[in-house]
């Protein structure tokens, strides 16, 4: 049974999936919430008309007609059905039906099943870039910037970015969401000795490695990268415990510590340099921090970075695993404590070179946290040694449900005992 | 008056004079006489004092706009009326109310519709100049109505009827060509057209003698039609030739021309007349109207008119409300067009077999093709009726060299319900019909108040390409683009245009009809060979069409939008213009021109971000800029560039006019400026 997008006011030819409640492949009962849209106005959920699988033709945040199919709840349990939708690309699947008329095309269409596979379409730019053929596998027609993937890159000095609100976070917070800490005397003392020594060099660089287990390969935003892992985690520990590197050098006697983290993602294609940020960044699911990445990259191309992407960031991050380069020592950017910067050395080997401002924190501290750090990131990848463990209700194994972009399995308490719980299960409750 | 030489001051004296003989020749009047035409001189002079409040309340400044009142001439439209039947059609000029009046009695709706109010006969849209009812309409241009009145004519005789359709001009209408065409026109087709010349010996303020050369009887004799003459002041010989006029014209189906002499004793309008004061007291003197308005009968009579006439002013001036915007508004476009997101399969068939195939449905149907040598065996000049005379007798009509003529031909003849195709041969003659669309088709609906409309469609081949030269190649679309009212459209080999076709013939609005002389050869195009170059076909019906690679939607860089030859021309370019820009893009050849399909085509070009708008005609000023300027108000940050063809006349040189027209290489460039934008 098609289920279609209602139309809620006379204004909305499109309105957003804001929410799928259920994924596809899943059962869904008559009358359980189904869909989440956003229109103009308010947000509507639909239900399932009938009990049934359901399979998604789009997928959140993804723009649909009004009267056109949004989904499809069937009977038998289509084995194709569950789409593996990765965040940063939007649907795909062919929206027309022979007959529904929906006065908006598209040009979205796959190739019928029944064609031979065609050859592949370069264009002349492309050709000249003389890439393995791998890199274009599954595009028929390929340029040549779908040869580079996009890759927020950089080698950068200071940034101009910030360079046009120096001293904007100061006078802009509001008192409830930073924290004016008095500097110890000891480190006031630190701080003297440190620009006695010469060139008044306040920077200091420490490295740690993460070394990736690719038996589980977790969902990435970017195919060998850790980008969004690392903003991920290493928001959640400085709005966490370790809130005193999400700061910033005020003078010797004092320093400012924000309540709320805003990861700031380096970006540069070439002349470009700029860093976008992402607000709350610690109290963002994976997803929809990978999320925010993917509109940073994609605005940043097309130069249409909006002013919230552009606001001052509380940290930065500069992931450089695309290039080939084996060592970098970031340089902090504005006002802030810290700056990550990645390399990578294998696909299984990462490394990490935190540039901290010495005036705010020392060394100590900052392996503190490089240490929780990579155990954090390295847990995404653990498989082999729990992988004994399954879902008490689905059986579904602790490989999947990581695959699947979850922490792990919740453990419920019932009258029986405490079992294990994937969310699927729990969703489902 | 304005000064003459004195040669023609000596002619224009003599009209004068043998216009004065005819007064003196008319027989006196007589009881009789007033008897027997009572009713008629009631008419008359019910008409003479509509037409002399009318000017109080413009004194009076109740009034809005103009008027050209018909004093002194009023008898014209009496006697002719008198033997018309509500059947019979009329058109007639700025100066109509008699006309009006004497053929629908509606005086009182008249008054109304100048005093600007809802009740008027056209709401007070139209005023004095446009007005309507069934079996009646008149226009402010001089003469542009003929035309019509023959496609009026001519639908009487495919009903069989005996009607007829009768068109008031005054003899300085003589200076228009569209008189001439309509008269060659309804003479070649044999039309009950009726022609009736008011000649009274002046045009605004120039004198007959300044105006005309050579005689009116010979103009009328020159086609062929047959010649009547009479004047206002015989009342009896007025009648009677009037009576034959119609006669001969009803019953031997053919035009017929009928010379009124008569004067005009007011103003040509509302301001001071300067004309011979004498001269004008003559006439005014031994006008027939003022004579019988003597007689004790027609002074009650005129007692009791302008006791009428006072009491429905009074009620309407107390009572009379205008009408609203809101009521005003609302065309008959097809603002909102649905396309079918289909795969698009098209029959194995020439462009141009399937736009045949298409107009023989049509035919079928009940419509009709006009156009010049379209019949069989010649099948017109780019062979697009080949076959359909035979197939539909009667219905493919071929025509003299008349394009103004044809167009208002068709006008008419949609106009009662017999939608027509008019095909002008080249797009570059569209022009000579750009009188008739502007302002009788496009102009019907909303002026008559909604009352009526015009179904006509102006079908034509446009572009360049075969080195005919600038008169012979051009792509004038642009200039037709957003008139009131008027639908244009554009076949392309992209898409059988069978379903555009049947769109089109259910319109109620009229429409232009864009084809291509170098598309009608191509075949049309084949989703498998498409498929085989990994694109696929998409949409139609009479929507827009979308081309469309085999890529996801984040991977296309931007979508050109284009109609016609040239979305033809992109589409098997594809993968060249693709290799040479580095950039993948859907391409919407769109069917509908305006209004503009935005809605077919916003969600790709949003998701594209880039947009180029591709346009047969030159750019400036043209379809690409008006697509462009209203994507933006929908898409912020969309950037969009239109490209079109050098705005210069095309030459017949093969290299030269490959620079001025668009080709794929402009392509090319435009799409490498689009990506450079930032």
């Amino acid at each position: 049974m098609d289920v279609m997008v209602p139309k809620e006011n006379n204004n909305d030819e499109l309105v957003m999936i804001s929410k799928l409640h259920v994924k596809s492949g899943e059962y869904i009962n008559a009358d359980q919430d189904l869909i989440e849209f956003e229109t103009s106005k308010t947000a509507v959920v639909l239900t399932a008309p009938i009990s049934g699988y359901v399979k998604h033709l789009f997928a959140e945040g993804d723009e649909v007609a009004v009267n056109s199919v949004v989904s499809v709840i069937t009977l038998v349990e289509d084995a194709n059905a569950e789409t593996n939708l990765n965040a940063g690309e939007s649907s795909d699947n062919p929206i027309f039906k022979e007959g529904v008329s929906n006065d908006v095309l598209t040009g979205e269409n796959e190739p019928a099943d029944n064609l031979a596979v065609n050859q592949q379409i370069y264009s002349e730019a492309a050709l000249k870039l003389n890439l393995p053929s791998a890199q274009s596998m599954g595009k028929y027609w390929v340029t040549s910037k779908i040869l580079l993937p996009k890759k927020p890159i950089d080698e950068f000095d200071r940034s101009t970015s910030l360079s046009e609100q120096p001293d904007l976070r100061v006078v802009d917070s509001t008192a409830d969401d930073l924290e004016i800490r008095r500097t110890s005397m000891r480190k006031r003392t630190e701080i003297d000795a440190l620009r006695s020594s010469g060139g008044g060099i306040f920077q200091s660089t420490i490295g740690i490695d993460i070394d990736v287990n690719d038996r589980v390969v977790p969902h990435a935003l970017f195919n060998g990268t850790i980008q969004d892992l690392l903003c991920f985690e290493a928001s959640k520990m400085l709005g966490d415990k370790f809130k005193d590197l999400n700061s910033y050098y005020v003078s010797d006697e004092e320093i400012v510590v924000f309540d709320d983290v805003t990861a700031g993602i380096s970006l540069d294609s070439g002349g470009k340099l700029t860093v976008a940020s992402i607000p709350n960044a610690n109290d963002q699911s994976l997803s929809a921090l990978q999320k925010h990445m993917s509109d940073i990259f994609i605005n940043f191309d097309d130069g249409t970075l909006s002013k919230e992407q552009l606001a001052p960031s509380t940290f930065t991050i500069s992931d450089l695993s695309s290039t080939g380069v084996a060592y970098v020592r970031p340089l902090l950017n504005g006002l802030e404590c810290i700056i990550i910067g990645v390399i990578k050395c294998s696909a299984s080997k990462f490394m990490l070179y935190l540039s901290f401002d010495h005036r705010v924190t020392e060394g100590f501290r900052i392996s503190q946290f490089l240490e929780a750090l990579k155990l954090r990131i390295e847990s995404h990848f653990r498989s082999g040694l729990q992988s004994s463990l399954e879902c008490n209700f689905c059986a579904k194994t602790y490989d999947e449900e990581l695959a699947l972009g979850n922490r792990g399995f919740l453990l419920i308490e019932d009258a029986t005992g405490t079992k294990r719980m994937c969310r699927n299960c729990y969703n489902g409750w | 008056m304005r000064p003459m030489k004195e040669e023609n001051r000596k002619i224009q004296d003599s009209y004068i004079t043998k216009l004065q003989e005819r007064v003196k020749e008319a027989p006196p009047l007589s009881t009789e006489t007033l008897k027997r035409f009572s009713s008629s001189i009631t008419t008359g002079l019910l008409i003479r004092e509509v037409e002399k409040s009318l000017l109080e309340l413009f004194s009076d400044g109740k009034m809005n706009g103009t008027v050209h009142t018909c004093v002194g001439q009023e008898l014209t439209g009496v006697a002719v009326a008198s033997v018309l039947s509500e059947q019979d059609w009329v058109t007639s000029n700025h100066r109509c109310h008699g006309h009006f009046i004497a053929k629908t009695g509606r005086w009182a709706d008249l008054i109304d519709e100048l005093l600007g109010f809802e009740s008027g006969v056209c709401k007070g849209i139209g005023s004095s100049q446009h007005l309507y009812d069934s079996g009646f309409l008149s226009n402010g241009t001089q003469g542009s109505l003929l035309p019509v009145a023959s496609g009026i004519a001519y639908s009487f005789l495919q009903d069989k009827k005996s009607n007829i359709a009768v068109s008031f001009i005054g003899e300085g209408t003589l200076g228009e060509g569209n008189v001439y065409e309509a008269m060659n026109l309804s003479a070649v087709l044999g039309l009950p057209h009726l022609v009736v010349c008011e000649n009274n010996f002046y045009s605004q303020s120039t004198s007959q003698a300044d105006n005309l050369r050579g005689d009116i009887m010979g103009r009328a004799e020159a086609f062929g039609l047959e010649y009547f003459e009479t004047d206002t002041w015989d009342i009896n010989n007025l009648f009677e030739v009037c009576k034959d006029a119609v006669a001969h014209c009803r019953e031997n189906q053919k035009p017929v021309f009928l010379n009124i002499y008569t004067y005009r004793l007011n103003a040509h309008s509302k301001g001071d007349d300067d004309r011979d004061a004498e001269e004008i007291a003559y006439f005014a003197e031994s006008d027939f109207l003022n004579q019988a308005a003597m007689d004790d009968i027609f002074k009650s009579k005129l007692k009791d008119i302008r006791k009428n006439i006072k009491l429905h002013l009074d009620n309407s001036l107390a009572n009379g409300k205008q009408l609203t915007y809101e009521d005003y508004c609302g065309d008959q476009l097809p603002n909102k067009i649905s396309v079918k997101t289909v795969p698009i399969d098209n029959k194995k068939a020439k462009l141009i077999s399937a736009l045949r195939d298409a107009f023989a449905d049509e035919l079928n149907n009940g419509r009709y093709i006009v156009g010049e040598d379209i019949h069989d065996p010649y099948g017109g000049a780019f062979k697009v009726t080949l076959g359909l005379d035979q197939a539909n007798p009667g219905r493919v009509i071929s025509t003299p060299i008349s394009e103004a003529a044809i167009a208002g031909f068709g006008i008419g003849m949609s106009m009662m319900g017999k939608k027509t195709y008019v095909e002008i041969m080249f797009g570059d003659f569209m022009v000579n019909a750009f009188d008739q669309v502007i302002n009788n088709a496009s102009k019907f609906y909303h002026m008559y108040a909604k009352q009526i409309s015009s179904n006509v469609t102006l079908r034509t081949p446009m572009g360049g390409g075969r080195g005919y030269g600038p008169t012979h190649s051009q792509s004038l679309e642009k200039f037709f683009l957003g008139i009131d009212n008027v639908g244009v459209f554009a076949v392309s080999s992209l898409i059988d245009p069978a379903k555009l076709i049947e769109h089109i013939g259910q319109l109620l609005c009229p429409s232009i009809l864009i084809e291509s002389k170098t598309d009608y050869g191509s075949n049309l195009v084949q989703r498998s060979t498409l498929q085989s170059l990994n694109l696929d076909l998409i949409g139609g019906n009479a929507g827009t069409v979308a081309l469309t690679p085999f890529a996801k939607s984040h991977d296309k860089d931007a979508v050109i939008i284009a109609y016609g030859r040239l979305g033809r021309l992109i589409v098997d370019n594809y993968q060249t213009i693709f290799k040479k820009t580095d950039m993948l893009f859907d391409v919407m050849v769109v069917q509908q021109l305006h209004p503009l399909p935005i809605g077919h085509v916003e969600r790709s070009v949003k998701m594209a971000g880039k947009v180029l708008i591709v346009e047969e005609g030159s750019a400036e000023f043209g379809w690409g800029s008006e697509f462009s300027y209203q994507l933006q108000q929908k898409i912020p940050n969309l950037k969009s560039k239109r490209i079109g063809a050098k705005p210069l006349p095309i030459p017949s040189t093969r290299s030269l006019e490959g620079e001025v027209l668009l080709g794929v290489e402009d392509v090319i460039n435009g799409l490498l400026d689009l990506e450079g934008m930032k």
